[in-house]
């Protein structure tokens, strides 16, 4: 048996969305698909670290930051160390990480606790988003399979349903037992974390990569996606689209590919008006991008000022009004701050007030100007979490993205498209309303094969 | 130099001992332009920061990063948090 697991996936099968993913995979299932691999867990943690760092890991929770990095700073940290997972997805256009936890919770249980080995972890905190029922109750479920041990204690925190609970400092600070809301840093969670000791947070998707590459090698991890960001990645298609829900894509595949390929297309017979290519942090891209073939990786995204943040790919028609959608995301904001910051209360809320008089043709002289001069120049780099400057990006981007849309409305009041939200998880007055339901993520059969042949992207 | 946002309650007392360094955003919360301190300019940033009602003004010696920070990473807000970390 052990000969068979051994044997590197084929390039065309999905790496982390595998088998039936229209329910919870047995602990009995996942080590026949190969989990649990006797030759991954006899390495070393150095070992681990080494093989991590050797596969180019990155965190896929937003940031996209080397996973190896992370490990060793925790690692070479004295004392106990913890592991927070993750999982609260609070980014509403994402259901990546609520797809795996509901089907393949064991890929990031296992992953997990390689994690926790490699870094001398002792506890593991699963942050879990409180109000998705199904979700915790399959990761409890998959927790009940595995037996107790005495080197690794779980504990079970709930993640409350709010944007800003999503952020590292956030988990940790909910693992303390206090709000779920960011801290100023430093002290970062490796230096001074849950409960005091250095904390290695990951998101789910980062976790159920280890495993893989445990089993498989750096090199087969890098067999696909690019240098820079090997490895597949798990996207979510939201908003104007034919097909929404979950794929898994070589990284550096081009975007216009998975939209028009893995979605189908806006689905009203429109052309794309503009994306959010990685959860409302990432920034406006213009359909121009999208047409020049931009790929779905960081330094490419990064070039029309974007990044490929946690996978949720948001698209908006020509059929909608975009300056709408961009107006309701700056609300969006404004109500979704943590309210510690006064720069991060008032200006978010001042871009939310501006961009809403300009989208209604009642702007004052200066709010154009204003708006710009905030969202450049007075607030980016000045909250004590990214939040502002998610914020800022999404005015930013919106100010050049939809330029001429904002003529029609400062001249007309309207550029004559219907104001329909087409932006997921954000209602028509901008509050936010997360997990209204909690449908069962859609998952596209035959991922990566819908695809061209995989390859290394350069 | 560097401003802590959760601290800073906008008395305003930097900006009007030290414009050269602090100046008031819309909503009167303090803005720094340059997060480097020259040296010549340490004391009088020094003293200002110990005006601070609050301590939200903190200084440090230039030295090489260690924190988590993301780096190489592309967008211009994330460039300009990694500079201000690693001029922290």
């Amino acid at each position: 048996m052990a000969a068979t697991l051994a044997t590197p996936l084929d390039h065309s099968h999905p790496r982390l969305l595998r088998g039936d993913l229209s329910k919870r995979h047995t602990l009995a299932e996942y080590v026949a698909d190969g989990g649990y691999d006797r030759n991954a867990w006899s390495m070393s943690p150095s070992d681990l670290r080494t093989l991590v760092g050797a596969s180019g890991l990155s965190g896929r929770g937003g940031a996209g930051f080397p996973a190896a990095v992370k490990w060793e700073r925790v690692a070479a940290q004295p004392g106990q160390k913890v592991l927070v997972v993750n999982a609260a997805e609070t980014e509403p256009g994402s259901a990546k990480d609520r797809l795996l936890l509901l089907t393949r919770p064991h890929a990031v249980l296992e992953g997990a606790r390689l994690t926790a080995l490699a870094i001398g972890a002792t506890e593991c905190v699963l942050y879990l988003p409180e109000r998705r029922q199904q979700t915790c109750a399959a990761v409890l479920a998959a927790l009940g399979e595995l037996c107790p041990t005495s080197h690794l204690r779980w504990r079970v925190v709930g993640a409350p349903a709010a944007y800003v609970a999503g952020e590292e400092s956030a988990a940790v600070q909910r693992a303390n037992g206090r709000r779920a809301v960011p801290t100023y840093k430093p002290p970062r969670p490796f230096e001074r974390g849950v409960a005091g000791r250095p904390t290695l947070v990951h998101n789910v998707e980062t976790l159920a990569n280890v495993p893989l590459i445990a089993r498989y090698g750096s090199d087969w991890f890098r067999s696909v996606g690019t240098h820079t960001t090997p490895g597949a990645v798990l996207v979510t298609l939201s908003g104007s689209i034919a097909r929404s829900g979950v794929c898994e894509v070589p990284a550096g595949t081009p975007l216009v590919e998975i939209i028009e390929g893995l979605g189908g297309g806006t689905g009203d017979g429109f052309p794309v008006q503009a994306v959010l290519p990685g959860g409302y942090f990432s920034g406006w891209l213009s359909a121009d991008a999208l047409h020049a073939g931009v790929r779905y990786v960081r330094d490419d995204l990064g070039r029309f000022g974007a990044s490929p943040g946690s996978g949720a790919i948001s698209v908006v028609s020509d059929g909608v009004c975009g300056l709408y959608q961009a107006a309701a995301l700056l609300r969006f904001f404004a109500d979704q701050s943590a309210r510690q910051c006064g720069m991060c209360i008032n200006g978010t809320a001042a871009m939310a007030d501006a961009l809403g008089r300009i989208l209604r043709g009642a702007a004052r002289p200066d709010d154009l100007s204003q708006l710009e001069r905030w969202a450049t120049r007075t607030l980016p780099g000045r909250g004590a979490c990214g939040h502002l400057d998610g914020a800022a990006l999404a005015a930013r981007s919106a100010l050049q993205v939809f330029s001429s849309e904002i003529q029609e409305h400062l001249r007309f009041g309207s550029c004559g498209r219907p104001e329909r939200l087409v932006l997921p998880g954000i209602d028509p007055k901008g509050m936010s309303i997360y997990d209204r339901d909690e449908r069962r993520p859609f998952a596209r059969a035959h991922q990566p094969a819908a695809l061209r042949p995989l390859r290394v992207l350069q | 130099m560097r401003i802590n946002p959760l601290r800073c309650v906008r008395f305003g007392f930097c900006s009007e001992f030290c414009p050269e360094h602090f100046e008031l955003d819309d909503w009167g919360y303090a803005l720094v332009r340059d997060f480097e301190v020259p040296v010549e300019r340490e004391s009088i940033v020094r003293r200002t920061a110990a005006l601070c009602p609050t301590g939200a003004i903190s200084l440090e010696p230039v030295g090489n990063s260690t924190d988590g920070s993301p780096h190489g990473t592309p967008n211009s807000v994330t460039r300009l948090l990694a500079l201000q970390r690693r001029r922290k």
